[in-house]
């Protein structure tokens, strides 16, 4: 039996929607212990509305690229794992590493000919297991991580902004700065959308379109998206 | 205060059942393989992967705990971590959704808000690749087209670019050290580009400290009158 029979088999689907269900289910009953907690907290209903909205529209073009991820990783893994491991837990690089890792360790390489049934649980195996130190720290230490960091910071709030904008500018740092130094389209991207996004934000200080601040970033990266499929017509 | 106390009390209980829940759900994928099919990977090949891993994701996934737990509720990591795709996704949708209403990351209102942005990307996201799941064969033909390739391939490029512009209009004093140590550590290429997040966090927070202290004391010298 060909390996990609079994990967997309009935069996293997039916697993990935229960996998999926009590995601979106943990998802949901998160939801709702924060809107109960909102209301304690007296956060108005258009300001939940608006936090909403803003998150479901800046979610929309991201995702669109871990379909194109799937399309990618399907013929490979097929649709259940890929779709698992890639809407789930885990991110396009990670999972691609991991299953290459997993395909090489048995001798062979990730879609390749010799790409056998073992080959292939063996990359199933490698990725379901690789994430296990996640979680295990999120369960053990994250509590006292993030309570370490309230007691360092909380005294002095410009502090605490300080540190939280130079993790974030950071993390950013790691896929501007080789996209700049790499130049090409990854160049061509980081400035369209910085310079789209700095338009957007004079819109938004000088005439006062406060109502952009949740389309800003969506409309800078299709900008910068379709500018570079423009230029390669 | 008592009620902020049981709420995280909640938050946490939930969060981690929910993860070992999941984490031993996703376990049936290979599980499936081996019952009903009898496909295991060879001892030797499993040994191989496994330890090659442990070196790689190990350091890499402390690393991601250290430098994102500091940016997203406790809830809202919960959610992260069953539903994958943090710095893409989940990290933008909470800090649009804090700008849009105008709260900060750092207070109740904003951990709340910040847990419904993060839960309602994450559905959010779910439903759009179930649809692309069920269309995949129309969407593959679409998507498969060289030039509408390339410009995906883009879009964490362009995320980034757009999202550094929004940081730097807050807050330009803090984007200075990080942008700085950031270019120097990719083109030093000291370390492994996989390692790049949390060595530029570590370097760059304790250089903003190391500047914050010293400009602090300054003041404090300067204008006597506020201590």
């Amino acid at each position: 039996m060909d390996y990609l029979e079994i990967a997309n088999s009935r069996p293997m689907y039916l697993v990935t929607l229960f996998i999926l269900a009590l995601l979106m289910a943990q998802a949901v009953i998160f939801f709702r212990m924060a809107m109960k907690r909102a209301k304690e907290l007296k956060i108005e209903k258009q300001v939940i509305y608006k936090a909403v909205k803003a998150s479901a529209i800046t979610t929309i073009v991201p995702s669109i690229a871990i379909i194109i991820g799937l399309i990618s990783l399907s013929p490979i893994l097929g649709i259940p794992v890929s779709w698992a491991r890639l809407g789930m837990a885990g991110s396009m690089m990670y999972e691609l590493t991991v299953a290459a890792i997993g395909a090489q360790a048995m001798g062979t390489e990730l879609g390749g000919a010799m790409y056998s049934p073992q080959a292939f649980a063996n990359s199933v195996w490698l990725m379901t297991l690789g994430v296990t130190p996640g979680f295990v720290l999120a369960v053990l230490f994250l509590r006292k991580y993030k309570s370490g960091i309230k007691k360092a910071v909380s005294k002095d709030t410009t502090f605490q902004t300080l540190i939280l904008t130079t993790i974030l500018v950071s993390v950013q740092m790691n896929f501007i700065a080789p996209a700049v130094i790499g130049g090409g389209n990854a160049l061509n991207a980081v400035v369209i959308a910085a310079v789209v996004m700095a338009l957007l934000t004079v819109c938004m200080v000088k005439l006062k379109w406060s109502w952009l601040k949740e389309y800003a970033l969506s409309i800078s990266m299709i900008t910068a998206v379709g500018a570079i499929v423009l230029m390669q017509i | 205060m008592n009620k902020n106390k049981s709420y995280e009390d909640s938050v946490y209980r939930l969060g981690r059942v929910s993860a070992i829940i999941f984490f031993l759900a996703t376990l049936m994928l290979p599980a499936m393989l081996w019952f009903k099919w009898g496909l295991l990977p060879t001892k030797e090949g499993f040994i191989a992967g496994i330890s090659v891993i442990a070196v790689i994701i190990i350091p890499i996934l402390i690393g991601e705990f250290l430098s994102y737990a500091p940016i997203v509720g406790a809830a809202g990591y919960f959610v992260m971590l069953l539903s994958g795709n943090w710095m893409n996704i989940k990290i933008p949708a909470s800090i649009v959704a804090l700008e849009a209403t105008e709260l900060d990351s750092n207070s109740e209102e904003g951990d709340v808000i910040s847990t419904m942005a993060v839960a309602t990307s994450a559905i959010v996201t779910e439903v759009i690749i179930i649809a692309g799941v069920l269309l995949l064969t129309p969407f593959s033909s679409f998507f498969e087209q060289p030039a509408i390739k390339t410009g995906f391939e883009q879009i964490v490029p362009a995320l980034f670019g757009a999202l550094y512009i929004a940081t730097l209009v807050k807050n330009p004093k803090a984007a200075v050290v990080p942008t700085i140590v950031g270019f120097a550590i990719v083109v030093s290429q000291v370390v492994n580009s996989l390692f790049f997040i949390p060595v530029i966090i570590a370097i760059s927070v304790l250089i903003a400290t190391i500047i914050y202290k010293i400009g602090n004391r300054k003041q404090t010298i300067e204008e006597p009158s506020n201590e």
